[in-house]
Parts: C-alpha cells; structure tokens; sequence
C-alpha cells in the first residue's frame, strides 16, 4: 500500500478511536487500545517497515489529539495556566512519555502481526 | 506398496499473491536417481524444501514412502537425508562435532553418532578435516561435508539441491561415484541442478520445472526427444525467406534456427531418417545445398528447446 | 514433539553449540554480579526499610538482583537464540531432521537450565554469606524456593524473548523489540496494580513472592505461593506455544 494511505488510515483510526475511547472514559488505556489497533492495522496493510508507519502515526496523532484538546478542553486549559511552571511542565512531560510509551505498545503489535503474517 | 517412493499431487507455493509453483505434480519412483531440471528461479529449490519439510505448501499434497507429510512429517524426516544449497554451518565447530550433533538428532545415541560420522567423514574425504573448525572450510569441504550430514542413519531418500555447485571435477566425480554406490543400495536420490552433462550421467529419471510448473517427466532416454529428438544443420548457397518457409511447414520439423546467411539449424520430431525429403524439397524449390549434418540432441537442447517452448 | 531430541537440542546448545561459550559466560556474569552486590549489600543495607536490620537478608538480596538484573541478562542471552539460527541458514540442518516444536523446546530448555544453575549458585553463595557471616542455619528449603520461583520467573521473560526471536527476521530488530517488549512488562507492572494488567508481567509474579524471603511484612502464604508458581507456567506455556505456532508458519 503506498505511504500516505498507509499513514493517513493510521492517524485517523487512532484519532477516531482516541476520541470514542475518550467518551466512556477509559483513561489512559484509550490511547493503549487505540496504539494496539493501529500497530495490527498497519501491519496487516503494510508491505514493508510496520513499525517505522506505526511509530509515526501514533505520534501524529496524538499530537493532533493533544494539541486539539489543549486548545478546546477547559480541565487541560486549567492545568496548562497555572502560574507555577513546574505543573504544566510535569505534565506535559507525563503526555510525552506516555504518546512515548503507547508508540512503543503499537510498534510491538505491528512487530508481531507483520511477522506472523509475512511467514503464512 | 506402491512403486512412488515421493509423489506431490497439485502442488501450489505462493509468496502473497506471487506464485512460485503452480499445480507441481511429480512422481519419483523407488531406486530411482532423479534428476530435476531447471533455470534459475524455476522453482527447483521451492520444490526440495517442501520436499524436506523446511516450507509449508499453499496447497496440495506431497507423499513420501506412503506417508502424507501433513500428518507424518516426524516420521518423514527419519527416512530423509537433505542436502541444501547453502552450505550454512557453524563456523567455529569442527566437522566432526556438527556429524554428530546431527547424527544424535537423528536418533542414533552417542557412540553410533560418533563411529557413523567418522565412517561418513573418511568416506567423502574429509577425514583429516575432521578436527577443524568450519571458518577454515573451502567452499568444496562444505559441500561435502553437507552430504555426509545427510547420509547419517542411512536415510531411504536423499534429497540434494545442486550438490556439485563449485567443485572441481576430481569433488564432481567423487560425488557421482558414492550417489551411484549409495544408489545400487537401493537409496532413491532426488537431486536438482544446472550442471546437465553431470546429471547425464548421474540420473535415469528426469523432471523439468519451468515458471513454477512441470514440463516434462521422463526417463532421461526419452526426454531427449522432447519435442525434438535431433537438429539438421543445412548449408543453402541461395537460402532465402521462401526456402525457409517451406522447411518450416514439414510436418516434423519443430522449430527452425538460422545460423548464418547460409545455414540453417533445422529440429525435427522424426523417428525416420528425414534428411533425403529434405534435401528434394529444397533442390525442387531450386535451392543449392552444400551441406546436410544430422546431430543428435543432448539433454542440454532439449532442456533448452522445453523451457523455451513454455 | 520427542523429548529425546528436545534434551539433544538442549544438551548441545548449552556445552557445544556456537553459542554455548556465549551463554555460560552471561550465566558466569550475572552469578559474578550478584556476589559482588551480595558482599557489598552491607554498605548499602541502610537504604532497605528492613524491620531486622540486625542480620542481611542475604536471600532478599538476592531475590532482588533475580527481580532486577535477571530480565536483562536473560535479554542479553537469549534475544537471538533462533532468529540466528534462521538469519544463517543453520536452521536447515535442523529443522530437516527434527519437528519445529522440539527445536524451540530444545532451546527454551537450554536457557532456563543454564540460568536455574545460576540462580541455584546464587541461593548457595547468600546461605554461605548468611551462615559464615550471621551464623544462621542453612536453609534447605529456602534455597529449594528460591531456586524454583527464581527460575521460573526467569523462565517467563526467556520464553517471551524466544518468541519474539522467532518472530524476528534478524537479530538487531530481534534486540530492539525485545527491549521494547521489556519496557511494556515494566509499564504493565507499574500501571497494572489492582486489574488485569498485572498478569501481563512477570515482574508482579515475582514480587508476589518477595515476602518468602524476609520481605517487610515476613507474612508467607501457600496459597498465593501454588498461585504464583501456576501462573507462572501458564505465562511459559503461552508464550511457548506462540513461539511454536510462529517457527511453524515460517519458511526456512
């Protein structure tokens, strides 16, 4: 399948399911399901290098998804504003190290579906 | 007991939608030497590894001694001795330690390992390599120290995939000699290569691959007159599209070649001496012939002239 | 699957195979660093909120260094254990005399004995430190304890590392995803605590049965031993049978 196709159904699967998820409150496991999907969806289309359009998709994504709910979310808005730098600054970090986390948990389910069904 | 010691039935290998064999259906009967012909990218080393159990096949059946592959492959590899194309050993172990290693893995306990692999390593001339380490192996050494791994136990099938590959004649000879001696023991020997003059002289039974399909499967006599069973070489002074069209229209010729100006190379499917109904169609179109030379074709011309038609 | 071939697999890869040097070395290496921080443990002891800090909880220590260090050490010795084997094509030679399951068995059987001798090495060097040092009694059956939960959790991380070895086309991509897969038992112990997540990770199975070696609470039930100890080989066996199911779908 060609690149941008293969990107493009990543990014928005991941921001479709991120967003669903993201009703029922799962938590943090939102963004673990959604990189799971993700990493088996482009696994099964991809011709070649899963894990490197995985790893770019779940970090495009949730960038998109973060940004958007920084703009629009009041909680995060809230969080964001606080005179003391160090609480925006901690918590922007737990997001990275978590969009971090979640492209290392789709990058392994793209690593295990591709092989299994690159050996069939 | 049936005289097919390997039969595949219907055989499909795809690599996703590519496939790389195609309905292969070949019967290898019991003391047989098969030979298996191919170019490259036939199929032939496709067709040894499901053979040997090292691919799984897309579709169909393969049945060794009686036994589906599916079901039995344990007991399969016990009567199988292969011999792959790559020669992949562990570079910092001695000959001696990969016999056996692969002699206990074929079942025999340490002491008949041990005495087996000497035997097999004198035998195919490595004795005094025995004891050193395979990164100092020639090309040639691995080779044969790969058909000594696969003559452990005494298999009933000897699977090879282009054994004479890179050795010289002296290694090519050896190689035929012990397959004929193991042969008159009964073993049945399936063997690939593109070495055709070898296996002339190696096989009694032949099978053609070509773009991931049989072509032909025959005793090696017969498959000679594939499609044409010789070639008249003509010498035309004045030979010209129509002369050559005429010859091109007998019933027995199957393909013409030219060679030069003046001569034409002619195959013919005839089990008459047809060079007399030549030469008068040619002098009756008033063409002058100075010469006509019958050769007959080697396996290598009819494994050309097969592939070529398909 | 043969058994006999599974112990000829086994046997050969732990004393003759090209990598048998490799493995024993990494077992020396891990027994050499767990007695290095065994007999340093007293000058760290007072970072450790132990209720008796009288006599060093040797077997804690070293219950710990199998916790901590034993994951990357069995990383280290067995990330391309098979996807070597295929890489080369020494696989063929194999493969062409014996069933799939039985070489994955074969090779699984080779790393947790080599790392069960390790682990028994270090049970022995923490009773001669308590017992020369404290001269406590030789504990028979703590060492016998020690020596099956540590194996087996050891066990649990080498049968993951081999299926995602056998997965893997060659050995640097085989090294990178076993360190990823590492990462996620090491989120999952951290995030799972209270549902299912933690038994995704063998690190929660291991600490399960810390209090047996004089943990903070010295509180030692069977039954959550039995549980641990099950749980654990249905982890091997899952992840065994992975590893099986993906060697018998490749082409070799």
């Amino acid at each position: 399948m060609d690149t941008k196709k293969l990107l493009s159904i990543g990014i928005v699967t991941g921001l479709i399911i991120i967003v669903i998820f993201s009703y029922f409150n799962f938590g943090f496991y939102d963004g673990v399901i959604a990189a799971i999907i993700v990493g088996v969806i482009i696994a099964r289309e991809a011709d070649n290098s899963p894990i490197k359009y995985t790893v770019i998709s779940i970090l495009a994504y949730n960038m998109i998804y973060w940004t958007i709910m920084a703009f629009f979310d009041q909680d995060m808005k809230m969080v964001l504003g606080y005179e003391n730098k160090a609480i925006p600054g901690l918590f922007v970090g737990t997001i990275i190290i978590m969009i971090i986390l979640f492209s290392f948990i789709g990058s392994f389910s793209a690593f295990v579906v591709y092989n299994l069904k690159k050996s069939k | 007991m049936t005289s097919n010691i390997i039969s595949t039935k219907g055989l499909y290998k795809r690599y996703g939608s590519k496939p790389v064999l195609n309905d292969v259906t070949l019967n290898v009967e019991r003391g047989d030497i098969y030979g298996f012909l191919g170019q490259n990218g036939a199929g032939k080393t496709t067709t040894i590894k499901l053979l040997s159990g090292l691919l799984i096949p897309s579709e169909g059946k393969i049945i060794i001694d009686g036994m589906d592959i599916d079901n039995e492959s344990e007991n399969i590899k016990n009567i199988i001795g292969l011999v792959p194309q790559d020669s992949n050993f562990y570079d910092k172990r001695s000959a001696l330690s990969h016999m056996q290693y692969y002699g206990r893995l074929k079942g025999l306990n340490k002491k008949d390992a041990a005495e087996q692999s000497i035997t097999l390593l004198d035998k195919i001339g490595l004795k005094n390599a025995m004891h050193k380490n395979i990164g100092h192996f020639s090309h040639g050494m691995k080779k044969r120290l790969g058909i000594a791994q696969a003559l452990l136990k005494d298999p009933k099938i000897l699977i090879l995939d282009e054994p004479t590959n890179g050795l010289d004649p002296v290694g090519i000879r050896q190689i035929r000699d012990l397959l004929h001696e193991y042969n008159r023991g009964d073993m049945t020997i399936f063997i690939s290569s593109h070495n055709l003059l070898e296996l002339q002289e190696i096989c009694n039974r032949v099978g053609i691959i070509n773009n991931g399909k049989i072509i032909a499967e025959d005793k090696i006599e017969n498959i000679r007159h594939l499609e044409s069973n010789g070639v008249i070489t003509i010498g035309i002074y004045n030979l010209n599209p129509k002369i050559i069209n005429i010859i091109r229209n007998l019933k027995f010729v199957v393909k013409t070649e030219l060679r030069s100006e003046y001569v034409i190379d002619v195959f013919v499917n005839s089990k008459k001496d047809v060079k007399p109904e030549i030469n008068k169609l040619i002098v009756e179109n008033n063409g002058q012939v100075f010469k006509l030379i019958e050769n007959s074709l080697s396996l290598e011309d009819a494994f050309i002239n097969a592939t070529k038609m398909h | 699957m043969n058994i006999l071939k599974i112990i000829v697999v086994a046997e050969d890869e732990m004393f003759n195979g090209s990598k048998s040097k490799y493995l024993l070395a990494v077992g020396g290496i891990f027994i050499f660093l767990s007695l290095v921080i065994i007999h340093y443990s007293n000058s760290i002891i007072s970072l450790f909120p132990f209720q008796n800090n009288i006599n060093v909880p040797y077997y804690l220590i070293s219950y710990l260094i199998v916790l901590i260090l034993g994951p990357l050490v069995t990383l280290i010795a067995s990330y391309d254990f098979i996807c070597n084997e295929i890489q080369t094509g020494s696989i063929r030679y194999i493969i062409s005399k014996i069933d799939r399951t039985s070489f994955i068995l074969g090779k699984f059987l080779a790393l947790s004995s080599v790392f069960t001798v390790a682990v028994f090495i270090i049970a022995i060097i923490s009773s001669l430190y308590s017992l020369f040092l404290f001269n406590n009694a030789f504990e028979l059956g703590k060492i016998i304890l020690f020596v099956v939960i540590s194996s087996l959790y050891l066990s649990c991380f080498i049968s993951g590392f081999l299926f995602i070895s056998t997965l893997s086309p060659e050995s640097k991509t085989a090294l990178i995803m076993s360190g990823v897969f590492l990462g996620i038992l090491i989120f999952a112990f951290f995030k799972g605590n209270g549902n299912f997540l933690k038994y995704l990770t063998p690190y929660f199975y291991g600490i399960s049965n810390i209090e047996l070696f004089g943990g903070l609470t010295h509180k030692f039930e069977f039954f959550e031993l039995l549980k641990t100890i099950f749980l654990m080989i249905v982890y091997n066996s899952v992840f065994l049978s992975l590893a099986s199911i993906a060697i018998k779908r490749r082409d070799l």
